[in-house]
């Protein structure tokens, strides 16, 4: 059941995403190539949506697990910027990858393979970067409201009024 | 059929990642299911190393739900390629591109295992909770960007 609700979920997201033409790839390459905003700007907006969406159906009881985050430390930054390089490299996020394979690119399913290849490196690594960088830097499941010592609820206004300023500011100063 | 814009299709994403953390208690992610889908594989053809392997002791050999899901995302791209008229097998006329995608792709998978997480599982999904780690990712893959455009920018 959970098998088929997953298949189902992944190709109403596949569909949107490729009618959407929607990677992140594609929105920071726009925005430090040629300064356009208007992937980046809808992330914006679509974070204004879900931050306070989220917390509301988990206040009303809707969502059960909240917050479902992962550890932060060292790793998760030397990770990003790999990842980071490696999405423009490759041409595509790792949604972006999977929702261009579907148009018919071949260069996204050799990415792909090579990010299969590159998780089995990793699990392949994973006891000695966990005793070296892991357990080593991690700060354990932090929130914002955690750090800044303010409720949850506080720190969902103000991180919802945060992408909603970003968005607004990137509509009005970014034509593209 | 026409395009969506990116803001209609964000609007969109917000709703559907909504409906799957109500429907199954997590929040949409990529690499996870492929972590599992790895295992998996690895799991067919060397189940005794798998067995050993403390990555995939927590990623375990199995195609749950967050597998189907990324299937599924390549069979819904392709329904929306083929009924907007832009399906097409497509091949670069450069090889070179081939080795270039493919070290992108084995950076991206070894990245983002490290972070504990892709854009999706951190900007579409831990940024909107307010996670301390997926805004430090967040930033760090917006910088990892930048610094793989300059390295485009030089090596092409």
């Amino acid at each position: 059941m959970d098998a088929l609700l997953g298949f189902l979920f992944g190709v109403a997201i596949g569909f949107v995403l490729e009618r959407g033409q929607f990677c992140m790839a594609s929105a920071f390459r726009d925005f430090f190539l040629f300064r356009h905003t208007h992937i980046l700007r809808a992330v914006m907006l679509y974070l204004a949506l879900l931050t306070p969406a989220f917390f509301l159906f988990h206040s009303a009881g809707l969502i059960e697990t909240y917050p479902y985050i992962k550890d932060a430390g060292l790793f998760t930054a030397v990770g990003g910027v790999i990842f980071g390089i490696g999405m423009v490299l490759a041409g595509g996020c790792a949604s972006g990858t999977l929702y261009r394979i579907g148009e018919g690119y071949v260069t996204s399913l050799v990415a792909l393979v090579g990010m299969l290849i590159g998780i089995g490196a990793f699990g392949e690594s994973y006891s000695w970067v966990k005793e070296v960088l892991i357990d080593t830097t991690s700060m354990g499941k932090l929130t914002l409201a955690e750090v800044a010592g303010i409720s949850q609820s506080v720190a969902v206004l103000f991180g919802t009024a945060s992408f909603a300023a970003l968005y607004l500011w990137m509509k009005r100063n970014f034509k593209n | 059929m026409r395009y969506l814009s990116p803001t209609t299709a964000a609007i969109l994403l917000a709703l559907l990642n909504l409906s799957l953390y109500i429907t199954l208690d997590r929040p949409w992610s990529i690499t996870t299911g492929e972590s599992h889908f790895v295992a998996y594989v690895e799991n067919l053809f060397f189940p005794e190393h798998v067995a050993n392997n403390a990555y995939f002791q927590r990623y375990i050999p199995e195609l749950n739900w967050r597998v189907y899901l990324n299937f599924g995302i390549i069979f819904g791209a392709f329904i929306g390629a083929y009924l907007g008229g832009d399906f097409k097998v497509r091949i670069p006329r450069v090889k070179m591109r081939f080795l270039q995608v493919f070290i992108g792709g084995l950076l991206m998978g070894y990245g983002a295992r490290l972070a504990i997480g892709c854009n999706i599982g951190h900007i579409m999904s831990g940024v909107p909770q307010l996670a301390i780690s997926s805004i430090i990712a967040f930033i760090a893959i917006a910088a990892g960007a930048y610094i793989g455009g300059k390295i485009l920018m030089r090596v092409v």
